[in-house]
């Protein structure tokens, strides 16, 4: 090959390269859409991370899965707020049995609810997964005040009771009044990260660079020590078999649900579809079961803590799960059981409740066909 | 200029006191209200320093009577402003993990350090005066809960 030639060859790889970013560059720009500011970020736009467990601990084998969020800072498919209008948009809240970060983006069960739900319709239905540790009623009730409308959603499906159980454990469930506006400007203050538009900055340059470095040089988090900690420590300690004050914290969790319902009720044409709480624990479970709870301390890290037995949490969340189908009922809303279709095993959960891969997709499933079945999606 | 000072000097005398060793009037930034169906429910935040109650911390009797005319206080105050009269008030005093005001409860970032529950007709306007002369032994048996986890306190 000649010099000329080679010239030519390293020019035409130029310019095809050129044209593969100008159209990836272009795409990007269009489907990543920033909403108008401030936004109520729940994670930073287009945060990604891997999630890993190096070495098994009980329930868990060694993984990793993928965790990200569009650029809305929700874990879902990427949104235009402002154009998608003939998009059914979902909106998910609930905790960590809703985040699934244990789970990869396209297994979480919100994901597998949406691809269940465009299959069976072919119409365009977005649903985006809001849930995050630790949130309980209370963080739903906000959302439902301040993220709900700004993604104008047409339903959303919470779940809660679970950390709420674990908040009412904690002696740290109260019955806020978020309601009231002033309040819950204090409150969403810790919630959401209006900062997070930042990202938007460092992305400017160049969008697909910017992704390809997100995809490449995300962050992993190791939770085997964690989860060992954890898991061994409730296995060797002693447990109680009464939650103190469990009326007063039944009767916060309803006060607190009824505020969701309410919340909701004051969107204009958004429904509310309640699902009770899935969980492992049974009147029977075998060591190797037993070894993967960690849930039920009383605090997490502090010189007194305590746990209480799984018998004296499966009657708090069943009796929580109770208020939440009872709540539903009275105000009419739609309602699904889904803890009575989830088995309790191992091949569904790698602990109290959080749910395996397979657990999510279960999940996932069971979700897609209530809404199909019930014409909450038609 | 000088209405400004005489302002500050004013919040400054009032200040001291309710801060006094009788009681403290914890500011509307550290106190969460609702109203449930059964209950007055108030909580009241302590910063991580416990600044309202740090000096009675290694006089637990003295610490508590000052905590019970708080609450009573507190409950009268918002049993006005919440028109509350037939029901009882429970008071969650929690302590944040940080000195900021109380943030957020769904994730943490405090834990509690006591729970007290009045009876109705326990804080009133007349009882809150009642209280100020009363002795921590005789202000306990006002309350149908009073506890309070010291050592919690201490930590």
């Amino acid at each position: 090959m000649n010099g000329r030639r080679l010239a030519y060859v390293i020019l035409g790889l130029v310019a095809v390269l050129s044209i593969v970013y100008g159209v990836a560059e272009a795409t990007l720009r269009l489907s990543i859409t920033q909403p108008g500011n401030p936004f109520p970020y729940m994670w930073a736009p287009e945060h990604r991370q891997k999630v890993a467990i190096k070495e098994a601990v009980p329930g868990l084998q060694p993984q990793q899965t993928t965790f990200s969020a569009n650029a809305l800072g929700i874990r879902g498919d990427e949104l235009n707020i402002d154009g998608d209008e003939d998009v059914t948009k979902i909106m998910v809240l609930g905790g960590s049995v809703t985040e699934c970060l244990l789970v990869d983006d396209r297994d979480a069960w919100p994901s597998v609810a949406q691809t269940r739900l465009v299959d069976a319709t072919g119409k365009d239905i977005w649903v985006g997964n809001v849930g995050r540790s630790g949130q309980n009623t209370l963080d739903y009730v906000a959302h439902a005040q301040i993220l709900v409308p700004r993604i104008k959603a047409d339903i959303v499906i919470a779940m809660p009771g679970g950390n709420d159980l674990q908040a009412a454990v904690e002696e740290r469930l109260l019955p806020l009044d978020l309601l009231d506006q002033n309040l819950l400007q204090r409150f969403a203050a810790k919630l959401y990260q209006p900062g997070a538009a930042r990202i938007f900055d460092a992305m400017e340059p160049s969008y697909a660079l910017f992704l390809l470095k997100q995809r490449y040089h995300a962050p992993t988090t190791d939770f085997s020590d964690f989860y060992r900690g954890m898991k061994s420590a409730r296995y060797n300690s002693p447990k109680l078999d009464e939650i103190p004050d469990l009326q007063d914290h039944l009767e916060t969790y309803r006060a607190n649900l009824e505020q969701l319902v309410e919340a909701t009720s004051r969107l204009d044409g958004t429904k509310l579809v309640l699902m009770t709480h899935p969980f492992l624990w049974k009147d029977e479970m075998p060591d190797e079961e037993v070894r993967t709870l960690w849930a039920g301390y009383s605090c997490m890290s502090c010189p007194d803590r305590v746990y209480y037995s799984r018998q004296a949490l499966r009657a708090a969340l069943e009796a929580i799960n109770a208020i939440t189908l009872d709540v539903c009922e009275e105000s009419g809303l739609q309602c699904f059981d889904l803890e009575s279709k989830v088995e309790k095993n191992l091949d569904n959960f790698y602990d109290d409740a959080h749910l395996t891969t397979s657990g999510s997709r279960r999940v996932g499933e069971l979700v897609a066909h209530f809404l199909l079945d019930h014409g909450v999606i038609q | 200029m000088r209405w400004v000072l005489t302002a500050v000097a004013l919040l400054l005398a009032s200040s001291s006191a309710h801060a006094d060793d009788k009681f403290h009037v914890p500011t509307p930034g550290n106190q969460y209200v609702s109203v449930t169906k059964t209950k007055l429910f108030v909580v009241w935040s302590l910063p991580k320093n416990l600044a309202p109650i740090d000096k009675l911390l290694d006089k637990e009797r003295e610490l508590e009577a000052f905590m019970a005319r708080t609450v009573i206080g507190m409950c009268n105050a918002q049993r006005r402003a919440k028109a509350v009269e037939t029901l009882p008030c429970k008071v969650q005093i929690v302590r944040l993990k940080s000195n900021d005001e109380y943030s957020k409860s769904a994730s943490g970032g405090f834990s509690t350090v006591a729970k007290m529950e009045l009876p109705v007709g326990k804080f009133t306007d007349e009882a809150f005066k009642e209280s100020l002369s009363k002795t921590r032994q005789e202000l306990v048996k006002w309350f149908t809960r009073f506890q309070i986890s010291h050592d919690r306190l201490k930590r």
